[in-house]
C-alpha cells in the first residue's frame, strides 16, 4: 500500500493569466491528519477543488494512492468525502431529505448510516427544518454529515470550522481526532487558523500566493523555528562589544526595548553572564527565545500574522 | 439514471409548480368544454356530440398544450436547471461522481414526464367537463389519449429551443420566464403569419412548435368527426418524415448546445 494517500507533482492552475497555485508538491500520509495553511486567497481551495477533480490542473499530477486521480476519478472520488467551501444544500428540503439524495446518487439504500451520520454531528435525523431555515453552524454540520456518510477513506475539508461556535469547534477537533486515529482516516483539512491547525494535524503545510512554502510535522516545523538568546542589561552597547570580542559573536542587536537579542541559541549562557559581572554591568534578564508558530508562519510568508 | 431521475423529482418536494401545473391542467379543458357548450344547436345525435368532443379536443391541443405547454416547460426547466446553479450543489453531485452529460439528461427526461403527464391530465379534465358540461360524448378514448402521450412528447422537444436560451443567459427566474412567454408569442406569430399568406406553408412546417402542430392535426382529420376541412388547410400538414426529422435534428442540437453551455457554467 502507498505511503501516501494523496500526493501532488507540481501542479499548478492558472486562470486567464493569473497563477492560482504553482508547482505544488503535496504529501498527505496515509491515516494521518494533514492541515493546509494559508491566508485567505492564499490558494488552499483551489487545490481542495484540483483534488476533489471540480477543476482541472493546468499541468501536473495528481495521485491517490499512486493512482492518477485524472484517469481513475470514478474509481477514487466514491472513496472520498469533501466538503468545499460553504454549504451547499437544496433549501426547499429538510437536511435528512437533502442526505437521502446524495445517498441514492452514491447508491446507499440504508438509511441508518444517513442517521448515524447526522447523530455524529448532533444533527436529528427526525428534524423537519427545512435547510433554508438552518443556523450557520447546522449547515456546516450537515455538510461534514454528507462527507462522511458514506464512510470514505479520505476526508478533504475546506475550513470545515466556519461559523461553529467555540463548542462546535471543540466537537468537531475531538471527531475528526477520532477519525483519524480509531478508524484509520486520512483527512486533509485547510484553515486560516493556525492555532486550529496546530490542535488537530500532524504535518502541516504553509501555502502562500499559491505556492506550498513548507510542509512537514509539527515537530519539524518547530525545529525549523528560530532561537535566540535574550539579554536585559544595563549596558547593552557594551555587553555587546564584549560578545564580539570574547565569544566571537558576530550576529546580534539591541532591540528598541533595551534588550541584547543574540541569533546564537547554542552559547554556554554562564560564561556570557559571568563576563558581563565581572565587567560590572548588571544582568535582570537570560533567556532561550523560541519563535512561536505564528512568527515562524509570519516569517517564512514574509508578512502579518495568521487567525 | 433512475436514481438521477427520481433525485429530480425529489428535489422539487414543496415547490409550487406541481399545483401549478395541475391547476393550469384544469383552466383550458375548462374553457374549452365551457365554450363548446356555449355554441351547441340543441342536437342530440351521437355524430353532433362527438363532433363536438372531437372539436374540444383540437380546440384543447391548440391552446392549452401547442401553445401553452411550451411556456410552462420554459418554467420548470429554469427550475430544473438552475437548481444546482442556486442551491450550490454542484459541488456535492460531481465529487460523487455524477458527470454532466447525465445529470442534464436526468433533468431533460423529467420535463419530458412532466410534458407527457402534463397532456395526459388535460385530456383528462376535458372529459371531465365534457361529461360535467355536457358539452359533447366523448369517444374513440384510447386513441386520443395516445395522441395526447405523443403530442407531449413532441412538444417537450419542440420547447427545447428554450431551455437552450435559458441556460445559455443563465439569468434570473424572471427573465427566463420572459424568455418562455415570448417563444410562446413567436410561435403565434408564425402561425399568425401562414393564414395572411405571409409565409409558405413549408417554410412554417420547420419551426418545431408549429410543425408538431401542423403533424397532428393531420394525423387526427382522418380520426375524428370534422366536417369542411378546406384543400388549404391540408396543404398545412407536416408530413411524419417531416416532423420525425425536424424533432431528430432539433433533439441533436439542442443536447449539444445544452452540454456546452451548461458545462461552460458549471465548470
Amino acid at each position: 500500500m502507498d505511503y501516501f494517500a494523496i500526493e501532488t507533482k507540481n501542479i499548478t492552475k492558472i486562470y486567464d493569466e493569473q497563477i492560482c497555485v504553482s508547482n505544488l508538491n503535496m504529501h498527505v500520509r496515509r491515516g494521518t491528519i494533514y492541515g493546509l495553511l494559508g491566508r485567505n486567497g492564499a490558494g488552499k481551495t483551489t487545490t481542495m477543488k484540483m483534488l476533489l477533480n471540480l477543476i482541472e490542473p493546468t499541468r501536473g499530477k495528481i495521485l491517490f494512492s499512486g493512482k492518477s486521480l485524472h484517469e481513475n476519478a470514478k474509481k477514487i472520488l466514491p472513496h472520498v468525502g469533501s466538503m468545499i467551501e460553504s454549504p451547499g444544500f437544496y433549501p426547499n428540503l429538510t437536511g435528512t431529505e437533502n442526505l437521502k439524495i446524495f445517498a441514492r446518487l452514491r447508491k446507499i439504500r440504508n438509511t441508518e448510516v444517513i442517521k448515524s451520520a447526522l447523530e455524529l454531528v448532533g444533527l436529528s435525523f427526525e428534524d423537519k427544518k427545512l435547510y433554508s431555515q438552518y443556523s450557520l453552524g447546522m449547515k456546516q454540520r450537515l455538510a461534514i454529515a454528507l462527507a462522511i456518510m458514506h464512510n470514505p477513506d479520505i476526508l478533504i475539508l475546506d475550513e470545515p470550522i466556519n461559523g461553529l461556535d467555540p463548542i462546535g469547534i471543540a466537537e468537531v477537533r475531538e471527531f475528526l481526532r477520532m477519525l483519524c486515529k480509531e478508524n484509520g482516516k486520512t483527512i486533509l483539512i485547510s484553515s486560516h487558523i493556525l492555532s486550529e491547525i496546530a490542535m488537530l494535524a500532524d504535518d502541516i503545510g504553509i501555502i502562500e500566493h499559491g505556492v506550498l512554502l513548507e510542509e512537514g510535522t509539527i515537530k519539524d516545523l518547530e525545529q525549523k523555528s528560530n532561537k535566540h538568546i535574550c539579554f536585559k542589561v544595563s549596558n547593552p552597547e557594551y555587553a555587546s562589544r564584549l560578545l564580539s570580542a570574547n565569544f566571537g559573536i558576530s550576529e546580534w542587536k539591541v532591540e528598541d526595548t533595551g534588550e541584547l537579542v543574540v541569533s546564537q541559541s547554542d552559547l554556554f549562557m554562564p560564561d556570557i553572564i559571568r563576563t558581563f559581572v565581572q565587567e560590572d554591568i548588571d544582568v535582570y534578564k537570560a533567556s532561550i527565545c523560541e519563535e512561536t508558530l505564528e512568527e515562524y508562519f509570519k516569517r517564512i510568508t514574509g508578512g502579518k500574522g495568521i487567525g | 439514471m433512475v436514481n438521477l431521475i427520481i433525485c429530480e423529482f425529489e428535489k422539487m418536494k414543496r415547490q409550487k409548480i406541481i399545483p401549478v401545473i395541475i391547476a393550469l391542467s384544469t383552466f383550458f379543458p375548462l374553457l374549452v368544454a365551457g365554450s363548446i357548450k356555449l355554441g351547441m344547436n340543441g342536437d342530440e345525435s351521437i355524430r353532433y356530440l362527438r363532433m363536438k368532443f372531437d372539436f374540444s379536443y383540437t380546440m384543447m391541443f391548440g391552446y392549452g398544450m401547442i401553445f401553452f405547454e411550451p411556456f410552462l416547460l420554459g418554467i420548470l426547466g429554469t427550475l430544473l436547471f438552475f437548481k444546482e446553479r442556486d442551491a450550490d450543489t454542484f459541488k456535492n453531485i460531481k465529487t460523487v461522481p455524477v458527470s454532466t452529460e447525465k445529470l442534464i439528461l436526468s433533468k431533460l427526461v423529467v420535463l419530458l414526464i412532466y410534458s407527457v403527464v402534463y397532456s395526459l391530465i388535460n385530456m383528462l379534465f376535458l372529459i371531465f367537463f365534457t361529461f360535467l358540461l355536457h358539452a359533447g360524448e366523448p369517444y374513440d378514448l384510447l386513441f386520443k389519449f395516445m395522441y395526447s402521450v405523443i403530442l407531449g412528447v413532441g412538444i417537450c422537444i419542440a420547447s427545447l429551443p428554450i431551455i437552450v436560451l435559458l441556460i445559455y443567459f443563465n439569468k434570473s427566474y424572471m427573465i427566463s420566464i420572459i424568455f418562455a412567454f415570448f417563444y410562446c408569442i413567436f410561435n403565434w406569430c408564425i402561425v399568425g403569419a401562414a393564414s395572411t399568406d405571409g409565409i409558405v406553408p413549408k417554410v412554417m412546417n420547420f419551426f418545431p412548435v408549429v410543425c408538431v402542430m401542423n403533424w397532428i392535426s393531420g394525423q387526427l382529420v382522418d380520426n375524428i368527426i370534422r366536417d369542411n376541412v378546406s384543400e388549404e388547410a391540408r396543404a398545412l400538414f407536416a408530413s411524419s418524415f417531416h416532423t420525425v426529422c425536424l424533432l431528430g435534428v432539433t433533439t441533436i442540437v439542442c443536447l449539444v448546445l445544452i452540454f456546452r453551455f451548461y458545462k461552460k457554467w458549471t465548470r
